[in-house]
Parts: structure tokens; C-alpha cells; sequence
């Protein structure tokens, strides 16, 4: 009901969302109060800008600027001319600011940011340009024209966005871009909602989580809401109509959207990528960052998902394993605590067979992961598991449960972990004896060279 | 005899009339931004407001006497503005209104019982504007001081209405929280 009152302020609902509105304020006192509550600021907002001098302060900035124009000027001169002036030409910064191509970035005040995202990953890319972006590389308002492969995205603001070739790109600002041909997936954090891909025929808002698009060759439009919630539209209208999760829809060339089957399939190649994962083997299944994963069992697979998003450390984590090696029993571990302000992206790998095992006999799991980036430290023990629960998603991976530690004793029924010297790949060797489970935390490094200003207001809270 | 209102003023006292204005300007300046926000409630504009709100001030000021001064007045300025707001949809044959009868006495209450606190804690609003980062401060000009709508300011700026409309509803989540924000530590 938030949004909807928000919509009914800026006047951009539908009949039928205001009838809806009318009932619930009808309903309870307290509704109409809460209403009356956002009326009084959005109220006060209009009269202090319009004839107070709020923003006045910041007039200095702008004394330079080129011209307001005059018809601008007649239609507001009843009002304050200093404060109005002063906003105009802010605004005609603004709008330069918007529309000037990107060459021109170069000049503009060190103050304004002219990149928004950094080239995280590359998966068997090639591009259509004669200049291939590098991993690593700074992207301002610039397009991405990708031939094959996958590629992922760092924005500043914390999202993520997987695209697959052949896929043309285009990044207008931190938070608005357009998708003119093939798929992406975008991760939003919160903090981030708001972040738009426009489309030939519709704008994809994410309100926060995940979603997929695929454009099909008429340059129809396909949503699908992974986990939390997006609002489309049709280009152009504002009537806007949210999709939750679980939900599909398709917009063709003016038209509204309607409801298709949700089927994440053609987007499972983003899956790896969109987790920092470079690739795997053996036992090593992947699951999207949506699936619960304290259910997930398996004889044969250790699952890996993401946790949460890429984030800072607001204290200190304490992890089991901070050096290469080879690791069988406790007294090698090499416990540290992970300092604060570490950018990090946590992973769990998870093993939980279907049913305990009758017999006594000891099969092994062994798999390889290699990561995009190093492995800062390993989570293996029960205590370290339980105290970093919860810290980078709200779902809880089990670490409750004593048992669901790695069994480091040196002996047949024991497991092996590997962290090698580049500290980029996992070795896991695992025991399953009856009743055996497992669940390791590992740590990534998520800031890349060029990542240092990105993500730092959004912290792992402990 | 009568004393002219400039005898009275020289032997230091005011005119019956300068007391009723200055009550009615008093307890007007406290009533008058719920009374602007439950007109901005029920219709489309602030232009409609503002011109409703010329209307309701004219009268308030008119029949200030029949005004009980045991009731609270600010619930005497909403039962005003309700009826000017009635009269001035007739006069202006004109689909002015956005909410049916019943919606509207609703809101009348419920502006009538919203803490004076409400009000004052508004008063932090200066202040955190001035927090806003640029592009906020821009996107606040364009809607509350030029009064574009979302579609407007998204062809100005070349941004998708979607981006627009959500950036102006956490602009105003953010300032409500800085406001909240202020009003506890003023209490604290």
C-alpha cells in the first residue's frame, strides 16, 4: 500500500488503484492517518520548494553555467528570481549532465562520477567491438556489444548484472540502463532498488533481489521474478504493474504485459557467473542464490550457493582456514579473523545425503572449485559456522546443528580440504558415513582492482 | 462617542477588528498546513490547491465568527474547507475531485486527529533537504517546483518513468526518516 499511496502523490494511478486506495482509507482510522501523514510531508515539500528557500545554499555552485532559458524564466517570475535562477540553471546542469555524449565525461567536475560499474567477469567472451572490454575496466554511459559468452557487471551501487551473447547493452546511469537484444540477470541489494533496464518495449524496475530478461528476436520482452518483486511497464505509459516472485511476463511492441509460465532455465549459464565461480567439478552442483538450500540433499553433490550479496565487514569474521594448503586434521587449521571494511562475497557449500545410511562402508565426494577471485578464509567448524550465521543472508544454511561441521581427525572416515597457492581453487574430499552432513563457508575477496569505491555503504552486519 | 481607529492607536489601544484579525491570522497560520494537505489529498494538482486554498482562507476569514472558540479550530478550518471544496467543484463543473464523499469525510477526520506534533516535526524538513544528494535535489525542483508529473521529468531527463517514480517515493522515505530522525534526538 506504501507504493500505491507514493503513485497516488506523483498522480500516476490507475482508476482502479485509486478505488482500491479510497477502500483502505476507509477501512481504519489509521489507514486514513497514515495517508494523511505521507499527504503532509509531500504537502510541505511542494510549498518549501516553491516558496521557501530550501536548496538556496547551493547556489554558488552553479554561477557559471550557460544561460536560463528566458521562456523558463517569464513562467515562474512571480517567485523568488534569486532561488529560481539559481534552481534553473542547476537543472540546465543537470540535463547537460544527462544528455552529453560520453566523450564528453572527461570534463565534468571531479565530483560527478563519469563510471558507474566495473567489468567484474568474463566467461568465454567475445565482443563485436574491435576494442574488447578487460576484466577490471572501468564502464561509464557506455554500450557493451557481446558476440558469445558471459560477462558480469559490478555496478557501484552493489548490483550485479549477468549478460549472455550475443547481447547488446547499454549503461546510461548507475541505476538506469537499456537491453536492446538478447538476456540478463540482475542482482539488486537493498539500497539499491530502483534500478531500471529499459527494453524496446518495456522499463523493468527492480524493487529489490532478482530478476531474468530475455528479448526474443521481434524484440518482445520476457520478465521473470526470481525472488522479491519488479514493476513493469509498457514504454512510454505509467501505469506500472508489479510481478512477485515466482512470476513471469511477456510485454510485445505496445502492448501490456501478460502473464507467461516462469521457467528460470534459459538463464542457468548465469548461475556460475553470477556467484564469482570461474567453474567446477566433480561433485560440485550449483543452485541459484533464490533456492533454500537447508533442504537441499543429495547423495552425490555438494551444493553451492551464494549468500546474500556482495557486502563490507562492519567486524571482524572469524574463519577456520586463511592459508593455502592441504588441511585433514584441527591442529593445521590457521584460524583469523577477517578485518573490518573487507569487501566480501560468502558462499556456502553444503552436503546433506537424502537418507541417513544403512551401512557402515565410507564413499567419498571429492570435487574442485575455482573461484574469480581469492578465498580470503574457509569456514569449517561448528562454533565459527554458528557465529557467522545469518550475517550475509537471512537464510539460515543449518549451522545450528553441531554435527554440520567439516570431521578433520586425520582418519579414513575423515575429510580433506585444499586451498591452493593462488588461493583461487578448493579441493574438498569428503567422507560420508552414516548420518554425515557438511557445511563449509568460504569467503571471497569481491573487491577487484578497480572496485574501491563501490558497495561500501552496505555492510555484513554481525 | 466612538474613537477613530487612529485616536485609539494613540492612546494605546487597538481596534476590535485589529484583535479578530490578529486571532484569526494566528490560529489560521497554525491551521493552515493541514488544511493545504487535506486539499492536496482530494485533488489532482497544487494549482487546484492553491486556488481552493485562496477560497478557504477568504473564508475562514469571513465567518471566523461563527466560529466556537471551546472547539478546536482546527477541525472548525477542515469543516471550511470541505464545504468550500464542495462549492468549488459545482462552480467549476470540473472533475476535480479524486475520491468519493465518504473518502473524503475520512480524510477530514483523519487530518482533524493528527498530532500537532505532526506538523512541527515538518519543520526538520528544511534541514534534511539539504542532505539530498544532487540528483535527488534535482528531481525534488522538477516535481514540487516546477510541478512535473513523473512522465514529464522522465522526458526531460531522459531517465524511464519507472526510475522516476521510484527515486521520488525513496526521496520522500529518506526525508520522512531524517525527520524522524531529528524529532527523536530533539526529544531525547
Amino acid at each position: 500500500m506504501n507504493d500505491l499511496i507514493h503513485a497516488y502523490l506523483d498522480d500516476t494511478v490507475s482508476k482502479e488503484e485509486r478505488l482500491k486506495l479510497a477502500s483502505w482509507i476507509k477501512e481504519r482510522p489509521e489507514n486514513a492517518q497514515q495517508f494523511a501523514k505521507s499527504v503532509m510531508l509531500h504537502d510541505r515539500l511542494q510549498h518549501e520548494l516553491k516558496y521557501g528557500d530550501s536548496f538556496s545554499d547551493q547556489e554558488s555552485e552553479y554561477t557559471d553555467a550557460s544561460p536560463v532559458p528566458l521562456d523558463r524564466v517569464r513562467s515562474l517570475q512571480h517567485q523568488n528570481w534569486h532561488y529560481q535562477l539559481a534552481a534553473l540553471v542547476a537543472l540546465t546542469l543537470s540535463i547537460i549532465y544527462w544528455l552529453a555524449p560520453p566523450n564528453s565525461q572527461e570534463n565534468r567536475s571531479a565530483a560527478i562520477p563519469s563510471t558507474y560499474a566495473t567489468l567484474a567477469h568474463l566467461n568465454n567472451a567475445e565482443f563485436t567491438s574491435t576494442e574488447s572490454p578487460q576484466r577490471g575496466q572501468r564502464l561509464g554511459s557506455e554500450g557493451i556489444s557481446l558476440r558469445t559468452g558471459l560477462v558480469r557487471l559490478q555496478f557501484d551501487t552493489g548490483v550485479e548484472v549477468t549478460l549472455q551473447g550475443p547481447a547488446r547493452y547499454e549503461i546510461l546511469s548507475a541505476e538506469t540502463t537499456r537491453l536492446s537484444e538478447g538476456q540478463l540477470t540482475a542482482s539488486v541489494p537493498p539500497g539499491a532498488e530502483g534500478f531500471t533496464v529499459e527494453t524496446p518495449t518495456a522499463e523493468i524496475t527492480d524493487l529489490g533481489t532478482a530478476f531474468g530478461l530475455e528479448l526474443d528476436p521481434s524484440g518482445a520482452s520476457e520478465v521473470s521474478v526470481f525472488s522479491g518483486e519488479v514493476t513493469v511497464a509498457k514504454r512510454g505509459s505509467d501505469i506500472v504493474q508489479s510481478i512477485g516472485e515466482g512470476q513471469a511476463v511477456r510485454i510485445g511492441s505496445n502492448q501490456n504485459p501478460t502473464p507467461m509460465t516462469f521457467d528460470p532455465s534459459p538463464f542457468e549459464k548465469h548461475w556460475p557467473i553470477s556467484s564469482g565461480i570461474e567453474h567446477s567439478s566433480g561433485a560440485f552442483r550449483l543452485i541459484p542464490p533464490w533456492r533454500r538450500l537447508r533442504f537441499a540433499r543429495s547423495d552425490r553433490h555438494i551444493f553451492v550457493r551464494q549468500e546474500g550479496y556482495i557486502g563490507t565487514l562492519n567486524k571482524p569474521l572469524a574463519v577456520n582456514i586463511s592459508q593455502p594448503g592441504e588441511y585433514t586434521q584441527e591442529a593445521q587449521l590457521t584460524p583469523t579473523e577477517l578485518p573490518t571494511e573487507q569487501v566480501v562475497r560468502s558462499l556456502i557449500l553444503h552436503y546433506q545425503p537424502r537418507e541417513p545410511r544403512i551401512r557402515d562402508d565410507v564413499q567419498r565426494l571429492i570435487g574442485e572449485i575455482t573461484f574469480a577471485s581469492p578465498i580470503l578464509g574457509i569456514i569449517t567448524q561448528h562454533e565459527e559456522l554458528k557465529a557467522s550465521a545469518r550475517r550475509f543472508s537471512r537464510m539460515p544454511a543449518g549451522e545450528e546443528h553441531p554435527r554440520r561441521e567439516l570431521n578433520l581427525n586425520g582418519r579414513p572416515v575423515g575429510d580433506r580440504i585444499e586451498l591452493s597457492q593462488d588461493r583461487k581453487t578448493l579441493r574438498l574430499d569428503l567422507a560420508s558415513p552414516r548420518f554425515s552432513s557438511d557445511l563449509i563457508r568460504v569467503i571471497l575477496d569481491a573487491r577487484g582492482p578497480s572496485l574501491e569505491l563501490a558497495i561500501a555503504s552496505r555492510p555484513h552486519e554481525g | 462617542m466612538q474613537q477613530s481607529a487612529k485616536e485609539r492607536k494613540r492612546n494605546g489601544m487597538t481596534s476590535p477588528i485589529d484583535e479578530r484579525t490578529k486571532q484569526v491570522t494566528r490560529l489560521w497560520t497554525h491551521a493552515q498546513p493541514k488544511v493545504s494537505a487535506f486539499v492536496t489529498s482530494v485533488v489532482r494538482d497544487f494549482r487546484d490547491r492553491d486556488d481552493l486554498l485562496q477560497d478557504i482562507a477568504v473564508a475562514v476569514f469571513e465567518s471566523f465568527d461563527s466560529y466556537d472558540p471551546k472547539r478546536p479550530f482546527n477541525q472548525w478550518a477542515l469543516g471550511v474547507a470541505r464545504n468550500q471544496f464542495r462549492s468549488y467543484l459545482r462552480k467549476r463543473q470540473k472533475d476535480l475531485s479524486v475520491f468519493d464523499p465518504d473518502t473524503v469525510k475520512a480524510l477530514e477526520s483523519a487530518f482533524a486527529e493528527l498530532p500537532r506534533s505532526e506538523s512541527r516535526e515538518l519543520e526538520y524538513l528544511k534541514d534534511c533537504l539539504k542532505k539530498l544528494d544532487p540528483k535527488g535535489r534535482k528531481l525534488c525542483e522538477l516535481r514540487y517546483q516546477d510541478d512535473l508529473k513523473p512522465a514529464a521529468i522522465s522526458e526531460t531527463l531522459k531517465l524511464p518513468g519507472t526510475a522516476v517514480r521510484k527515486a521520488l517515493q525513496r526521496i520522500r522515505e529518506q526525508l520522512r526518516s531524517c525527520i524522524e530522525i531529528k524529532a527523536a534526538a530533539e526529544h531525547a
